[in-house]
Order: C-alpha cells, then structure tokens, then sequence
C-alpha cells in the first residue's frame, strides 16, 4: 500500500514535469537555409515530365511495330520461293482465268 | 485583413513577405515539431521542409480556416509522416541487422525538452517518452495542450473535432500515460 502510494506520487511529478515548459529556441539560421532551398528548386526536367514519358513510349512501341513487321515480311519472302510459271498460275487463277479442270 | 495581405504579398514573390512568415510561425512549427519528434536536428529540418512546404501549397490556401490553423495542420502532418517514415526505415535497418550483424542498431535517443526546468528534466525525459506511446490523436491533443498551450478551442479547429471530443482525447491521453508511467515504476 506504502509502495502504490510512493508510485502515485512518482508519477503525478512526472505528469506535472511539463507544467509552465518553455518555447525551444532553434538555430537562427533556419530561414537561410529555407531560401537557400527555395532558390536550388531547379525548374523539372523535361525528362521527369508525364508527357515525355507517354511521348517515349508511344515512339517505342512504334518502332518494335515497324521491325516486327520487317522481320515476318523478310521470313516470308525467304520461305516461299515461286518459280515464274507458278506465279502466273497464281495470279490467273486470283482472277479466274483459268477454270479449275475437274476429273469425272 | 493583415493575414490576406501578408498571403497576396508572398504569392506576388515578395521575400521580405515570406521573411514576416516565417517570424510569426516557425516557433510554433519547430515546437510542435519537437513536441513529436523529440529530436532537436530533426525538428529543425522537418520545420524547413515544412516552410517549403507552406511556400508552395500557399496559392491553394482557401482560407476557410485561419493562416495558424491551417500551418498547424501541415505541421502535425508533416510530423506524423516524418515518424511513418523513419519507423519504416527502422524496420528495414531490424531485416539488414539480420543479415549484416555488424550493423549499429537504431537507438531511441533520450529527449530532453530544453524549454523544461533544470530539476524537471529527468521527469519529463520519462513523460516524453510515454507520450511517444500514445496513439496519434491522443497525441495531437495532448501536444497542442500541454506543449503549445493551445485553447480547447484552437484545437478543436486544428483537428476538426467538437469540444467533447478533444476533452475526451486529452482525458484519455492522461489516463494512458498514468498506466504507461505506473508500468515503468513497476518494472
């Protein structure tokens, strides 16, 4: 009982410990500091900027559109090899000029 | 009127303007800053980024709420996040600690408010740090009470909350702290 009775008193000190604090002082070279930070604000760099970014991307994914593209074009035109005579066929037969011949 | 000429002289880039400012509100913010951080470096460069801060938001001020309030609520803000901030920094440095025992560990540091009296400041080292126990609201009330002395009033506007409400918060800090200091002393 003796002891709570100490504690108690222990810590309403404490509680009362802050009971007329003071204002703290800080370093008077605070607002120099602030300006000298206010002045380095350097403008954005064009870089940082959202349009940029979208700008970027939109030139990257047209540039992998235009050399996906090639490169199926090239592998096509390595795989099928015509010979003159079968490219005639071809086109007359685009354009129905010849009848398909069918066996009874 | 004073304070809208004060704002419109500042917005036009007036130095001298912001210079004014400053004197009117950097006791205010640093102590209010120091009241949460407890660390006097760190208060002092929170109050500058917190100036930077005013400096940049103030062309979108609506002036619903008075110049003092509205610098509080950054200040209290910027607090807030400051200490998010660090207690993230302190987990990451507890998951590198594991990997890298040579690592110096993040010590607490004991505050010592220089505003307090010789002979009390072993007692509000010890109060300090049970404040820093408090949740966030009960915090804020008792730190705009006790430290800023702010009016029931000038807190209710600060925090957006009814009388009741900050009375309640301030009790209810009070209340916690006794329990935090009684389980110190029976440690």
């Amino acid at each position: 009982m003796e002891t709570e009775k100490k504690i108690q008193g222990e810590i309403d000190q404490i509680m009362q410990s802050i009971e007329g604090i003071k204002r703290a002082e800080m370093n008077p070279y605070v607002f120099n500091k602030v300006m000298s930070r206010l002045n380095e604000k350097e403008e954005p760099s064009i870089f940082a900027s959202k349009g940029f970014k979208l700008a970027f991307a939109m030139v990257t994914l047209f540039v992998l559109v235009n050399l996906v593209t090639i490169f199926l074009i090239q592998k096509e035109s390595t795989q099928i090899t015509y010979t003159r005579e079968q490219m005639i066929d071809n086109i007359t037969y685009e354009y129905f000029l010849k009848t398909p011949y069918f066996n009874y | 009127m004073e304070e809208k000429d004060l704002i419109i002289r500042i917005l036009s880039g007036d130095k001298i303007a912001f210079k004014e400012l400053f004197d009117l509100y950097s006791t205010k913010v640093y102590n209010t800053t120091l009241g949460y951080l407890q660390n006097k470096e760190d208060a002092e460069d929170l109050t500058q980024d917190i100036f930077l801060q005013i400096y940049k938001s103030l062309g979108g001020f609506k002036q619903d709420s008075s110049l003092n309030t509205w610098i509080y609520r950054i200040a209290i803000n910027k607090s807030f996040e400051f200490l998010r901030n660090k207690s993230r920094k302190k987990r990451f440095a507890f998951v590198k600690s594991i990997f890298h025992k040579d690592d110096e560990e993040y010590e607490i540091e004991d505050f010592i408010h220089p505003g307090i009296i010789l002979e009390n400041k072993e007692k509000a080292r010890i109060l300090f740090k049970a404040i820093n126990r408090l949740p966030d609201n009960q915090k804020t009330a008792f730190v705009l009470n006790k430290i800023e002395y702010l009016s029931y009033d000038e807190i209710c506007e600060v925090m957006k909350l009814s009388k009741s409400s900050v009375e309640s918060l301030i009790h209810r800090a009070k209340s916690n702290l006794q329990i935090y200091l009684y389980d110190f002393y029976r440690k």
